[in-house]
């Protein structure tokens, strides 16, 4: 048998991935919504001078076939709801701990517009960094040495070798 | 013809052009030997580096880059049996009963072989291919481009793994955000809602760095991979068997080539549909195929599908060249990067830039024999490269998204674009939906569109036109075909159903 070392190949044949997916019907709602708001916005775009189907003609093929594909996944949503109840194991949550790792990310990102301006582009992102690295479980001196350098090399390739202007902040 | 090639040599004869083909070489291998990074992601941090180049260099290293990532999705196959990018999917299995039965450095070298082998041939069917169909591509108007687009996109979706109807859905999305900003008929506004900076439309690179490289952040900090110890392999002398095993596979091989570079060259279908369809044909024509990916694994699906996936990379540019029409999604990086710069590739390049193009057939070959000896350090050095920490690298790798997407155009605007195209990447994937086709849509909306509207306003509305001219008709009917494709792909579920490897990361 194979050994214990491979926790991330699922070997179950699963090729009614379409029939069994729990995420159809929530996909297709928001793709019906998605779809019918471009239909009803792109009927404000005018049409060409001869009357013929201009700006709006992409745009609004785009959006009525989402709106039937979106169809037809709910359609799947609801027939397999039918049959097999989604088990509640199998979508199986995702600890705490990760969406916080998520929201870390994405905190810094946004922590990084907001005060690269400011704090220029070598402190912003070293600390952004430090912290992220930190948050995702790594020791100390690993995150400052890290991160330190790792944004100094950022720095020296963009800045130095690119000729990106990044920002100076308070300190230029 | 030999005056080009000399010029050609001249161009890739730089030490500007040999550093960038050298450093993004090792990059490549380093990106691709990881599980879950893939060469596309390779491609997405890459741009922002490719755009400040010539688009010589520009186009070597993710030619050089690409071509060992695909090789490297091999090594983590092997050591702990996650294959480091798509493309190494579908033979992870082998690879790795190979390496626990104790004959990992075989695996692995005859991985390196048929990746180098592939890629050479794959590039040889560029540079005859190529110009010969850039002499039609020559005759093609804007019907033509039209429904060319319109083949890519049905490929897209048709070949997509998993459900047609969400890798519809995924194109659709690609195709809506290519239709913001100034519209080409009347040059009337979308979607801009009153905001200056949207009227020129999203910009690609910021959005591929992060449908590809953010995404891939969030999706590792939110579930870290739990990646086992690496089996140690002893890869003294591992050419030498390699070498003969390839060649007593050498019609597997040859075949694998064959695949590879049929499906590279479709539009929309990449390494890893290459990968799978080498499987199955593989097994399906092995006596032994009853022994694939069972006991102690089997070297003959290695030789075909190693073969098929980096030959699938490099007639990717087939299309790309001729009708700048991508074949997978690196090269729809690739081109959007091209586009940016000002170059619309297409069959006008064979004429007016022959010695470009030459360059580019060079950096083929030396990039896949370069493949070699990286290959062969890469794979002594397996070990270390699993080892390096997921908390220390996505961070990093998130630097290089921020560091990267601003540094376009100097703008925050396109970090924030980044921003959304990360979290709108990791919730398709997390739905199933296909990431692929989304590039695509992003990319070929604008040529669908601008040949259609500028088809129509030519005849004033006479559709037929779409329909009866000759060249037209051959594309409609090479479209129809991809829409039977599933019908050939049915024989390919087999092979999954079996087994079907699904990634979770």
């Amino acid at each position: 048998m194979i050994s214990a070392t491979a926790p991330n190949v699922d070997e179950t044949a699963d090729e009614t991935a379409d029939e069994r997916d729990p995420s159809a019907l929530p996909s297709g709602v928001i793709a019906i919504v998605v779809g019918a708001a471009i239909l009803l916005y792109v009927r404000g775009f005018p049409s060409l001078p001869n009357g013929a189907p201009g700006p709006a003609l992409f745009p609004g093929i785009t959006g009525g076939l989402m709106v039937l594909m979106g169809v037809i996944l709910v359609v799947r949503g609801i027939k397999n709801r039918k049959q097999s109840p989604v088990s509640a194991e199998k979508s199986e949550a995702v600890r705490w701990r990760g969406w916080i790792n998520a929201g870390s990310v994405i905190g810094a990102t946004i922590f990084y517009l907001l005060a690269v301006d400011f704090l220029g582009f070598l402190t912003t992102m070293i600390a952004m960094s430090i912290l992220l690295i930190l948050r995702l479980g790594a020791k100390v001196w690993v995150a400052i040495t890290v991160g330190t350098l790792s944004t100094v090399a950022i720095w020296l390739i963009f800045d130095k070798g690119l000729k990106v202007p990044l920002p100076l902040g308070f300190w230029g | 013809m030999i005056e080009n090639l000399t010029l050609a040599f001249g161009m890739v004869a730089s030490w500007n052009l040999l550093i960038v083909v050298l450093a993004s070489g090792v990059y490549g291998i380093f990106i691709g030997s990881i599980p879950g990074l893939t060469a596309t992601l390779a491609t997405a941090l890459l741009v922002p580096f490719a755009y400040f180049l010539d688009p010589l260099p520009a186009v070597a290293s993710i030619i050089t880059m690409s071509a060992m990532a695909i090789f490297a999705g091999d090594i983590p196959s092997a050591l702990v049996r996650m294959p480091g990018t798509p493309a190494s999917a579908a033979y992870v299995e082998d690879s790795y009963r190979i390496t626990q039965s104790g004959k990992g450095a075989l695996a692995l070298g005859v991985g390196l072989l048929a990746a180098a082998t592939g890629g050479i041939i794959g590039a040889l069917s560029v540079m005859f291919a190529a110009p010969q169909l850039a002499k039609v591509a020559l005759l093609f108007t804007s019907y033509e481009y039209f429904w060319v687009a319109v083949l890519g996109l049905t490929a897209a979706v048709i070949i997509s793994r998993g459900s047609q109807v969400k890798g519809t859905i995924a194109l659709l999305i690609g195709l809506f955000v290519s239709t913001i900003g100034l519209d080409i008929s009347v040059g009337y506004p979308r979607f801009t809602f009153g905001n200056p900076y949207l009227l020129g439309g999203i910009n690609f690179i910021p959005a591929m760095i992060g449908l590809f490289g953010l995404s891939q952040v969030l999706r590792d900090v939110i579930k870290p991979p739990k990646v086992p110890v690496p089996i140690r392999i002893h890869a003294k002398g591992m050419l030498g068997e390699a070498a003969r095993t390839m060649w007593r596979y050498k019609t597997t091989a040859v075949s694998g080539n064959a695949i590879g570079i049929a499906i590279g060259a479709l539009p929309g279908a990449g390494a890893d549909i290459a990968a799978w369809v080498s499987y199955a044909v593989t097994k399906n024509s092995s006596k032994e195929g009853k022994f694939f990916g069972r006991g102690t694994g089997h070297i003959q699906p290695i030789v075909g599908c190693g073969s098929a996936n980096n030959a699938g990379i490099s007639a990717a540019f087939i299309p790309t060249l001729v009708f700048g029409i991508p074949g997978d999604t690196v090269t729809a990086i690739l081109l959007g990067i091209l586009i940016v710069k000002g170059i619309q590739p297409g069959p006008a390049l064979f004429d007016t830039q022959a010695p470009m193009l030459y360059s580019i057939f060079i950096v083929f070959i030396v990039a896949n024999i370069l493949l070699i000896p990286l290959g062969y350090l890469a794979i002594r050095g397996s070990g270390m490269l699993l080892r390096v920490p997921s908390s220390v690298l996505m961070p990093i790798i998130l630097a290089f998204c921020v560091v990267g997407s601003f540094s376009i155009n100097n703008g925050l605007l396109e970090v924030i674009v980044m921003l959304c195209f990360g979290i709108l990447g990791y919730v398709l994937e997390r739905a199933d939906f296909p990431l692929a086709p989304v590039v695509l849509g992003l990319v070929l909306g604008p040529i669908v569109e601008k040949n259609f509207m500028q088809s129509v306003i030519k005849t004033r509305w006479d559709l037929s036109q779409f329909l009866t001219r000759p060249m037209s008709a051959t594309l409609i009917i090479l479209t129809i075909v991809v829409l039977v494709y599933p019908g050939i792909q049915s024989g390919l579920t087999k092979v999954h159903s079996r087994r079907k490897l699904v990634v979770r990361r």
